[in-house]
């Protein structure tokens, strides 16, 4: 199975349901329902929102619960806010919310465009079963933009000259990169973009650079897409990734730290983001998610928003009461309220504090969404028409051949912890998780991406003395892929864990044969903190290890390898981990609950 | 200070007023003799009319689309004794009736507003030049899907993009006969006329074909969705940004309470009437006679028409 076939679900009825593509939630949180408060004996409403909105709307639900409005004949009303990425939320709603894994099925849904309402009807309706997203009240509004250093855009004429998605396409394009703008110092053009298949503002500007590639704002044809010319002006753009991923938070945070370090120039040059992310960026906060003891310090170098000249794509953030059997009747009239709460005057200049446009038209647009903050309220003057279902279908399967290929080192902890049950109603242990959620993986990358694979335990080696062990180097994986199935499904447990060692050493030989046209990373799985059997050295060893990834990643001819590690089972040391996927300017997934590395996986993957 | 007594002189009087009309229509004067004594008169309104109908404060007042309701009393299944609409929907059903049942009741005028394109005033002043001064529905209808650069704009505004309300709406018909209006620069023309019109009106409808059901707020605050949107004087309200074109020949929509299966108290009508006054709507003498615009048939086959070209 393919990552398009995985996803093509989603992707297609995207398509078939002519949804827009506007924005997403493209912040991080799984949502898995806990921590979810205790209602007491009021009627439950439970929501369901895109990750963008939680801490507003968890705000919101709280002054409800508070409030004289959260009653309905008597009874009180209790609203519990939950995080769901929508297109997943989307895919568990038409296909079965399992509440032990997923946490309480929704009676509201709030996606992060009403293009996801119409996605859940399309498949509702596929297996015959009647909507449930009908009629809705919109919350709030931002658009997709190009977020970029001022001193970049400025370079570019902003703010005098109108930019375009062609006019970024076109230096992405560019051999020459900055230099063609007089600042070769700021070397090649990179762009960011998040993954079309997981993020809808990834796809949003997937549809964007299809539109630039044709010189068309509206009309979008399979006869354009089916043009070489259309192909290879795609290529080249893709060619500019850094990487993808499956949320811009991973873009916004490296980008910061860039910053702050007093280089935002080297990482990236230009990412789609929606035009809150500026906004939040430009606040010190650049996640949107203050964590506590947080404090939000602005950036050095502030990014604009550019609204692309061609027009662009919104987010709608709907609110939809589902229309769904475990929704009774009380609990839809304390939806109501509650809808009506968050679309008061007082709780939508909330959303404008938040950095959302009010969709309250009473509630006028007011600071943060101001040039101050690097955005501009009189945007955007137009709008890019959606594309046809099938036309949206086809740019993205086209995309899977057109992106930029990978070259991926996994190198795999197979510690003795590793063999510590994981799962006790299956016995399976850590290892065979992870083995199964790799080999499953495997089917995510194209055949022209090369992966290789690597164990990690102390005592490998004939003389028990190696750290790691290469089973498969970098291949072409339409080459090795049952080859790599077959190595990872032999894996066994066996001694300590030299994380710090075998992460220099896969870096250095990914560094060491680091293909341009490529993005070169290392995939790192780890359920353990260092433990090479000498903890003297250990310090030495990790600063060693953060400050040859940092300079890795800095300077013009810098050849960037990124480290993704995986923090596997609780024991791993995800502090350390995520120090080293900030080094490389990549990002550190959680894989805390075992059971989850399949789905961590996946994410992991849509980076390449 | 004397402002804020006279708004809350306003507001008493209005929930007042609006305590009055309950007991009117949920009191005993039910017209309709084939029901119960002292069941409530079942009022429709069309969604467009959502807020001065709440003046009535009736749990039989519904809401639904005039085209539904319309439908519905043709085909002799209306759940309704007063249906609030536009004179150009009660017009088009009482047509219709003539042909298979008994005929609708008088309607009886309520209040009127002028249609117009209100849009961005920079909008507005490019569309004065490329219309030459006049930029009638004809000109503007002309001018639709084709970059604003060509008119003498800049290119960054993309193409003209117009939003126009759903004629299953009260004041959707209505907007729909201004624009046909508008194109032929007259009102005498027939369904048999209609040969150019359709391309035309495909082209200018081609944004509106999602059904927006909330212009005003998807022009001002969905920035870049359209460039100006038909909407009634009493929608549109006082918006800084906006300049109204297209405003001759003035067509007016014109929001009428009919009696179907019964009828609407008389203060009942005069708290509507209130209503829509306080919503912005102009006042029209209650006694006064309602206007055709378009013969009902044509109306219908521009209805039709519309339903069309957005499929």
């Amino acid at each position: 199975m393919t990552r398009w076939s995985r996803f093509a679900a989603i992707a297609l009825a995207a398509a078939l349901a002519a949804a827009c593509v506007q924005g997403d939630d493209d912040r991080a949180g799984d949502g898995d329902g806990d921590g979810l408060a205790d209602p007491g004996d009021c009627i439950v409403v439970d929501v369901a929102v895109s990750s963008e909105k939680i801490q507003l709307l968890s705000e919101l639900a709280e002054d409800f619960n508070a409030s004289d409005e959260a009653e309905v004949d008597g009874e009180c009303a209790f609203v519990r806010v939950q995080s769901k990425p929508s297109g997943g939320a989307a895919q568990l709603l038409a296909h079965g919310w399992d509440e032990v894994t997923e946490g309480p099925r929704p009676v509201i849904w709030s996606p992060a465009a009403s293009s996801w309402g119409a996605v859940l009807n399309q498949l509702l309706a596929d297996e015959g079963e009647p909507p449930m997203a009908g009629e809705f009240t919109s919350f709030m509004l931002t658009p997709l933009v190009i977020a970029m250093p001022e001193p970049m855009a400025q370079a570019l004429g902003w703010p005098d000259e109108p930019i375009g998605f062609a006019d970024i396409l076109a230096l992405s394009r560019d051999q020459a990169g900055w230099a063609s703008y007089g600042h070769p110092e700021w070397g090649q053009f990179r762009l960011g973009k998040t993954n079309p298949s997981f993020s809808t503002s990834g796809l949003s500007a997937l549809v964007a650079q299809a539109y630039a590639a044709t010189g068309k704002t509206s009309g979008l044809s399979i006869e354009d897409l089916a043009d070489p010319a259309t192909a290879e002006f795609a290529r080249g753009v893709e060619s500019s990734v850094v990487h993808y991923g499956d949320i811009t938070m991973t873009f916004l945070n490296n980008w910061f730290r860039a910053d702050q370090r007093g280089n935002p120039y080297g990482y990236v040059s230009a990412v789609a983001v929606e035009e809150k992310s500026v906004i939040d960026y430009n606040r010190g906060d650049p996640d949107g998610v203050l964590e506590e003891g947080e404090e939000p310090r602005p950036p050095r170098v502030p990014l604009v928003a550019i609204y692309p000249k061609e027009g662009t794509l919104y987010s709608d953030n709907p609110l939809y009461v589902l229309d769904a059997p475990w929704v009774d009747a009380a609990q839809a009239e304390a939806a109501e309220r509650f809808i009506e709460f968050v679309q008061l005057p007082e709780n939508q200049e909330k959303v404008n504090e938040f950095g959302f446009r009010p969709g309250n038209l009473d509630v006028p647009i007011d600071a943060p969404i101001d040039a101050e903050h690097g955005v501009d309220p009189d945007q955007p003057q137009t709008l890019l028409e959606v594309p046809e279902p099938a036309v949206l279908a086809r740019l993205l399967a086209d995309w899977e051949d057109q992106r930029k290929p990978a070259r991926v080192l996994i190198a795999i902890d197979v510690s003795g912890s590793m063999g510590d049950v994981a799962d006790p109603e299956t016995g399976a242990t850590k290892l065979d998780l992870a083995k199964m959620a790799t080999i499953e993986a495997l089917a995510d990358f194209n055949d022209d991406d090369e992966v290789g694979l690597w164990i990690f335990t102390t005592g490998l080696g004939d003389d028990q003395d190696e750290d790691f062990a290469e089973l498969i180097p970098p291949s072409r994986v339409g080459d090795v892929r049952e080859q790599l199935r077959s190595r990872i499904r032999g894996l066994v447990p066996l001694n300590g864990t030299p994380l710090y060692t075998v992460t220099q050493a896969a870096y250095e030989a990914q560094l060491e044969s680091y293909d341009p046209t490529r993005i070169n990373a290392v995939v790192l799985l780890s359920d353990g903190r260092n433990d090479d059997g000498e903890r003297s050295d250990d310090d030495a060893q990790l600063r060693t290890l953060l400050d040859r990834l940092t300079a890795g990643t800095e300077g013009q001819q810098s050849r960037p390898v990124r480290v993704f590690p995986i923090s596997y089972g609780e024991d791993a040391d995800l502090g350390v981990l995520r120090r080293i996927a900030e080094a490389s300017e990549a990002a550190v997934y959680d894989s805390s609950d075992p059971r989850s590395i399949t789905k961590v996986f996946v994410a992991v993957v849509s980076n390449f | 200070m004397a402002k804020r007594v006279l708004a809350v002189i306003g507001a008493i009087a209005l929930v007042l007023a609006a305590a009055v009309v309950r007991s009117l229509i949920d009191g005993d004067d039910d017209p309709d003799e084939g029901r119960p004594s002292g069941a409530a008169a079942r009022v429709v309104c069309d969604p467009d009319l959502r807020r001065p109908c709440e003046s009535l404060a009736s749990p039989q007042v519904r809401v639904e689309d005039s085209a539904v309701t319309s439908a519905a009393i043709v085909a002799g299944d209306a759940d309704v004794d007063v249906w609030v609409t536009s004179s150009a929907w009660a017009e088009l059903t009482a047509a219709r009736l003539q042909r298979t049942s008994a005929p609708l009741g008088d309607p009886v005028l309520l209040a009127s507003s002028p249609v117009g394109l209100h849009v961005f005033a920079d909008r507005a002043a490019v569309l004065e030049d490329a219309c030459a001064g006049e930029p009638t529905w004809g000109c503007i209808g002309d001018a639709a899907g084709r970059p604003w650069s060509d008119l003498g704009g800049p290119a960054t505004w993309g193409t003209v993009r117009i939003g126009l309300p759903d004629p299953d709406t009260a004041v959707g018909l209505a907007t729909l006969s201004a624009v046909a209006v508008g194109h032929f620069g007259d009102t005498d023309f027939a369904a048999n006329d209609f040969g150019p019109l359709r391309d035309w009106l495909a082209r200018l409808a081609q944004p509106s074909r999602g059904g927006d059901r909330s212009l005003l707020r998807t022009l001002l605050r969905v920035r870049g969705t359209y460039d100006g949107a038909a909407l009634t004087a009493a929608e549109a309200g006082a918006q800084a940004e906006l300049a109204v074109v297209a405003t001759e020949p003035e067509v007016r929509a014109r929001i009428v309470v009919v009696p179907v299966r019964g009828d609407l108290p008389d203060t009942a009508r005069r708290a509507l009437h209130a209503a829509l006054v306080d919503a912005g709507w102009d006042s029209d003498d209650l006694d006064g006679e309602v206007e055709a615009l378009l013969a009902p048939g044509v109306m219908g086959a521009l209805h039709q028409l519309w339903k069309d070209v957005v499929r």
